[in-house]
């Protein structure tokens, strides 16, 4: 996959050094459970209506790997561990990192071609008054990704926790430390009217662990999520091509595993700055 | 109980094939293998609209509307495949509940208050809108407005299903419509009744209510963003076509189905 080439306002951007940076391999062994051509055993996967499951303590039989489901669906879990990394961290990643294509690129730059958001979206993440969640959760995101299928255009729309129908009597330490998630559609570029929106629900589940935090993330592909609840958007008999919550998959490894290297040292020296840096 | 929408397009040279095939055979094997399960099945022939109206994301030819006591499960189920049309036309399709999810104006007239033609409309928002955002913008800002047309008599709407719901039968796999040819995935049916094309023309084109413009409208981040009404881009996230009020044909009371 090709890396986009900055413009001259972008490399004069003192972020610019971290999109230069090398790539952070892959975690050796969570790709190694990862094969386009070997999928987990559907059964082992969590279903959408049973998110609440990932407030369970312990872990999932199941915490890595990609099947298409019978139903036609396709679905994904990676477990993702970054020493160094907190929740504060990540609250600010996930609202900076969509202020501009560069931040969005450099957390994967073979990947990660754009990023763009709307202007109300934009003065709200402008605005220091406005606390880190409240700048995630409504948020809708759209990025021009390449996960291994050719690029695509992205809408990725955050939702809070019980929008993405968890039970919130049990959301709280030690179960769950943040959630960053909510439902998406995306298209290949330059695709016709008539080309399929393909929906999808997203889940980043954070949990604290010693010296750092753990991604627990979960997609259904070909679901929806409406009023909270996951709604299956396949006709029967149809189903999401392996490759796709394949690539997903290996691409979500290799996102994470770059940006866990990067994200202690951005957000010291960002954190602080002008949003609009 | 669902029914299902079938609007459809045409290029004109290619009518009178279609309407052969259709009554010949599609409208006939549907009827014959699914009338157990239907219990209306109807079609409307699009009526001749203006020009400006063609500008609407316009369908030319047919709607047909099938209301299901019980959706048939798909697949072969004993039946054969359709007899594949002599050529593929663009398809806006969808399935709502029977019933409107929101009756807005007219609804306390009466039918004996004049004829009206039906501006039938299929639309979605855009890419980047959140469903419960554009239902919003829908419900509570644009319904009113429209209300507010001069000469409007009747206006409602239906949510489409977000769930895949297929309609029954198999293609033949050498002769399945091509997937460009059909839009599948709307957010809403409306209806939007008036007297005439003139009155149609004074309401929406010469003499307007001042509408809201939606944030899809004015913000580059949607690019299928539409500034003008109807605010959704014609042809990509909207189609219309205009109907009368009875159908042209109610094919479980008009047809001998001859086809097995």
């Amino acid at each position: 996959m090709a890396v986009r080439m900055l413009t001259p306002e972008e490399e004069a951007k003192p972020y610019a050094k971290y999109y230069h940076r090398s790539l952070t391999p892959p975690d050796p062994d969570l790709i190694a459970q990862i094969l386009p051509d070997v999928q987990i055993d559907p059964a082992l996967a969590l279903p959408p209506e049973r998110i609440s499951d990932l407030l369970d303590p312990g872990y999932h039989e199941v915490e890595t790997g990609w099947c298409v489901m019978p139903n036609g669906s396709g679905y994904l879990a990676v477990h993702n561990r970054m020493p160094g990394v907190t929740v504060e961290m990540l609250d600010w990643w996930f609202w900076w990192h969509s202020m501009a294509d560069m931040r969005y690129g450099l957390w994967y730059p073979p990947g990660h071609y754009g990023i763009s958001i709307s202007k109300k979206n934009r003065a709200k993440l402008s605005d220091p008054s406005v606390p880190a969640k409240e700048k995630i959760y409504g948020r809708t995101d759209h990025v021009v990704e390449d996960i291994g299928t050719g690029a695509e255009d992205i809408y990725i729309s955050f939702c809070a926790p019980e929008q993405m129908g968890f039970e919130m009597d049990r959301f709280h330490a030690p179960n769950v430390a943040a959630v960053y998630g909510g439902f998406g559609f995306d298209q290949a570029q330059g695709a016709k009217p008539s080309d399929i929106r393909a929906p999808a629900i997203m889940c980043h589940f954070i949990r604290e662990i010693d010296g750092g935090i753990e991604f627990r993330s979960r997609f259904w592909m070909g679901y929806k999520l409406i009023d909270g609840k996951p709604v299956l958007a396949i006709p029967p008999g149809e189903s999401v091509p392996a490759e796709v919550p394949y690539g997903l998959a290996e691409h979500n490894v290799r996102e994470y595993c770059n940006l866990k290297a990067l994200l202690p040292e951005i957000w010291a020296e960002f954190k602080d700055a002008d949003p609009a840096l | 109980m669902l029914k299902s929408i079938v609007m459809m397009d045409l290029p004109i040279d290619d009518i009178a094939e279609m309407e052969r095939w259709y009554y010949e055979a599609h409208s006939s094997e549907i009827s014959r293998r699914y009338g157990p399960f239907l219990q209306r099945h109807e079609s409307y022939v699009a009526l001749h609209a203006p020009e400006d109206a063609r500008e609407l994301g316009f369908y030319n030819w047919r709607v047909t509307e099938t209301f299901w006591r019980e959706m048939p499960e798909p697949g072969a189920k004993g039946a054969f495949c359709f007899t594949p049309a002599p050529v593929w036309n663009p398809v806006a399709t969808c399935t709502v509940k029977a019933q409107p999810d929101n009756d807005f104006l007219g609804w306390d007239g009466f039918s004996t208050q004049g004829a009206s033609i039906r501006w039938y409309i299929l639309f979605r928002y855009p890419l980047g809108v959140r469903l419960s955002e554009g239902e919003d913008w829908f419900l509570n800002v644009h319904a009113p407005e429209v209300c507010k047309q001069p000469g409007l008599t009747r206006f409602f709407s239906y949510k489409c299903e977000q769930a895949a719901i297929p309609l029954p039968g198999m293609w033949h796999p050498d002769a399945t419509p091509p997937q460009d040819m059909m839009m599948v995935q709307w957010d809403r049916v409306v209806e939007l009744w008036y007297p005439s094309f003139s009155a149609w023309r004074r309401a929406v084109i010469e003499a307007p209510p001042e509408y809201t413009a939606p944030e899809w409208a004015t913000d580059d981040f949607f690019k299928d963003g539409y500034a003008a009404y109807p605010f959704f881009k014609p042809g990509v996230d909207f189609a219309s076509t205009f109907l009368l009020e009875r159908p042209a044909d109610e094919f479980l009371r008009d047809t001998r189905y001859y086809r097995p």
